[in-house]
């Protein structure tokens, strides 16, 4: 009986032990104090007396909304990431990618043509990326950094240095992929989801996502034992294209609107959102759960100082301060120093 | 070596997020803005009609400030190489500045080099120093750190080169070596919108104003919230929020929008600094079922923001063509070099308040 209870309280705290070590669990910890210090600092700022501010459902399900496809490239980013490399040019090729969009719904007004062209071209543009980098061997940092500037100056071709703005009575079918609701579910959370789910799946579940794994933190080991490292960073890149291609299409169904430079810069809020979740930018390590609490945690950042009306510098500031507290303690745990010591 | 990579992985997500810092996490740095405006007489009465398309220079001119002359074509240019050196030719209404520019002058015979700077300021003054060693006939210069350009400017009129700013005046000290500068009076343009929004509002009663603004440190931007919150600093009724910047991004706009609603709902008045963003905060206020009870106000004159001025989503918006500064600015250059003679310093381009009273005319005249 006794042994039993032993036995039972080791699974117990093995399952605690795997909790606290999982990918982006800190941040997890440090994302729900901060919120609740938002929610604490505006009831102080309104007077109290007039129910939850922050923590309203409302609230939380418009930060999601709001880091919808930041997420969604994320999850991209995360395969690639894992595997050693990494991608700088997602902020480019989402601002092309919407130009390309409006350009066809603008042109054909066929919601096929501006879905599948737009994450077909995603998927091409991913393919160009990956390969230049798996199978010529260059440096993905310089590579994306260079395409980034050729999907710029495409997008300035495609919409001719102007604002694009789809009509409002453009196709329904098409409108639908970025409005439609489900009950009181935006189907914008309903793509972050079914994004996360599905690449969780093929990272935590199939033969690819071990194999990634294994490139990004052994790429010699990987490539004498039979794995197709190639052809697998070449498939990564095309993920996160076409997951570029999706967020651009969900984005103009939603806004309508495409500027040429409209999401410049995106690739460093989606780089640090990856690596907020735990994921390593030498490789091997990462998750899609961990990208999402990154993503959230960043939302809600962004959404807290917004709504505690500070100005944009104070912002800034606190911003970077916290992203390198909340950054410091996941390495120095993952580097064995306690930072709570038990009392004796 | 195990450590060594953890370390350089806090390394680099530190300066990933002094990057983000610094970039505010969205667009890249200094577009041109995204619209611009002249000065020019506002408005209208409480009743919020008589808006009407105005030369700014006409209700303002002084010595050093004039109506731009648009009829470019009466100038001769042949034979001139201009260099012409932007911020950013990404922004939709500043790059349009440039490529109408190029067209314009190339139509008169002149050979155009330009320079695009990418959102680096920088550059700005780089690429500037690069024309001055070509030893163009003419620069002109479309944004940039507005006190770097002194510096600029000083070194082309020391090489006997005249220098034109698009839209953006130089910094203090620095006219004397500009010949002109050619478009609008950013900052008494939103100071007119704001006399708008008294007038139109009243001063009886409580309002909380957002406002929606580009790039905290893009000048275009810097002046029109200057002569908005100044112009609203006489009125203690009208409590501003602070600027949320979206960038070049009506996405973010929108997300700004939403978070307002949620923690200011007592928000009835929107002040957009660009009509592209501004876009943003109406389609947020039309998820939040607030369409009428929140009165919006923008600039740039944007198609999709006429309409909705005609819908009634937008209580008003000011359009400054583009086209009209590249206009001038064909014809300040003409001017200089057919006799010598120095136009104003300040050429004014036309501007339109558009209201519902007149946006339908006006409708098919947006430029993007």
């Amino acid at each position: 009986m006794a042994d039993m209870k032993a036995k039972k309280k080791g699974q117990e705290n093995s399952r605690w032990q795997r909790f606290i070590h999982a990918d982006g669990v800190s941040v997890f910890f440090a994302m729900i104090v901060v919120a609740i210090l938002f929610e604490i600092i505006l009831q102080v700022m309104r007077g109290g007396g007039g129910g939850l501010i922050f923590l309203t459902p409302a609230n939380l399900a418009s930060i999601l909304r709001q880091q919808l496809y930041v997420g969604i490239i994320a999850f991209g980013m995360t395969l690639v990431m894992i595997t050693g490399e990494i991608d700088l040019s997602v902020g480019y090729q989402l601002t092309m990618l919407c130009s390309i969009c409006a350009l066809f719904m603008i042109k054909t007004n066929n919601a096929f043509v501006g879905i599948v062209g737009t994450i077909g071209i995603g998927i091409l543009c991913g393919f160009v990326n990956g390969w230049l980098v798996s199978y010529l061997r260059l440096n993905s940092f310089i590579t994306t950094l260079g395409m980034s500037s050729v999907y710029s100056a495409l997008a300035l071709m495609v919409s001719a240095g102007t604002v694009l703005v789809i009509p409002n009575d453009c196709s329904p079918a098409f409108q639908w992929f970025g409005t439609a609701k489900f009950g009181p579910i935006s189907i914008l959370i309903v793509w972050f989801i079914i994004v996360a789910v599905v690449l969780g799946f093929i990272l935590s579940r199939t033969v690819y996502g071990q194999q990634m794994y294994i490139i990004g933190s052994n790429p010699i080991a990987a490539k004498f034992s039979g794995i197709h490292y190639k052809r697998n960073k070449l498939i990564a890149y095309m993920i996160v294209g076409a997951c570029c291609g999706l967020a651009a299409v969900v984005m103009m169904a939603n806004v309508k609107s495409s500027n040429p430079q409209s999401s410049s810069g995106t690739e460093m809020e989606v780089i640090l959102c990856v690596v907020l979740g735990g994921c390593a930018v030498t490789g091997g390590k990462g998750s899609v759960w961990g990208t999402i609490i990154g993503v959230l945690f960043y939302g809600v950042l962004n959404t807290g100082f917004t709504m505690m009306n500070l100005t944009e510098y104070m912002r800034w500031i606190i911003m970077g301060l916290i992203m390198v507290l909340v950054l410091s303690m996941d390495v120095l745990q993952e580097r064995g120093v306690k930072l709570w010591k038990k009392k004796a | 070596m195990k450590k060594m990579s953890k370390v350089l992985s806090l390394a680099l997500a530190g300066i990933m997020a002094a990057s983000l810092a610094a970039c505010g996490g969205a667009a890249s740095s200094n577009s041109g803005g995204a619209s611009g405006s002249a000065s020019g007489s506002a408005a209208s009465g409480a009743s919020g009609s008589a808006v009407t398309t105005t030369a700014s220079g006409a209700s303002t001119a002084s010595g050093d400030e004039a109506d731009a002359d648009l009829n470019y074509q009466n100038y001769d240019l042949s034979g001139k190489t201009i260099g012409y050196v932007t911020i950013n030719s990404a922004a939709p209404w500043g790059g349009r500045i440039g490529t109408m520019f190029q067209q314009y002058a190339e139509e008169q015979g002149a050979k155009v080099q330009v320079l695009d700077a990418q959102a680096d300021v920088d550059k700005v003054s780089e690429y500037c120093q690069q024309m001055i060693d070509a030893n163009v006939d003419a620069l002109v210069i479309f944004g940039g750190d507005v006190d770097a350009n002194v510096e600029i400017a000083k070194n082309a009129d020391d090489a006997g080169i005249p220098v034109f700013m698009a839209a953006l005046d130089v910094g203090d000290g620095g006219q004397q070596y500009v010949k002109a500068v050619v478009g609008p009076d950013q900052e008494k343009m939103c100071a007119d919108i704001a006399k708008y929004v008294v007038e139109q509002n009243g001063t009886d009663q409580d309002f909380t104003v957002a406002q929606i603004s580009g790039v905290p440190f893009l000048e275009d931007y810097i002046e029109r919230e200057r002569g908005f919150q100044t112009y609203m600093k006489d009125y203690p009724n009208y409590t501003l929020l602070e600027p949320q910047y979206a960038y070049s991004n009506r996405d973010d706009a929108k997300g700004y929008m939403t978070d307002i609603l949620n923690s200011h709902p007592e928000t009835n008045i929107v002040m957009g600094y660009d009509d592209d963003l501004t876009m943003g905060a109406v389609q947020a206020i039309d998820e939040a079922g607030k369409t009428g009870d929140i009165k919006v106000y923008s600039l740039t004159g944007q198609k999709d923001a006429i309409q909705a001025v005609i819908d009634g989503k937008i209580e008003m918006t000011v359009m400054n063509r583009a086209d009209n500064i590249s206009a001038g600015l064909v014809s300040a250059i003409g001017t200089y070099f057919k006799d010598g003679s120095e136009p104003a310093y300040y050429l004014r381009t036309p501007l339109t308040y558009i209201t519902k009273d007149n946006a339908e005319q006006y409708l098919d005249q947006a430029e993007f």
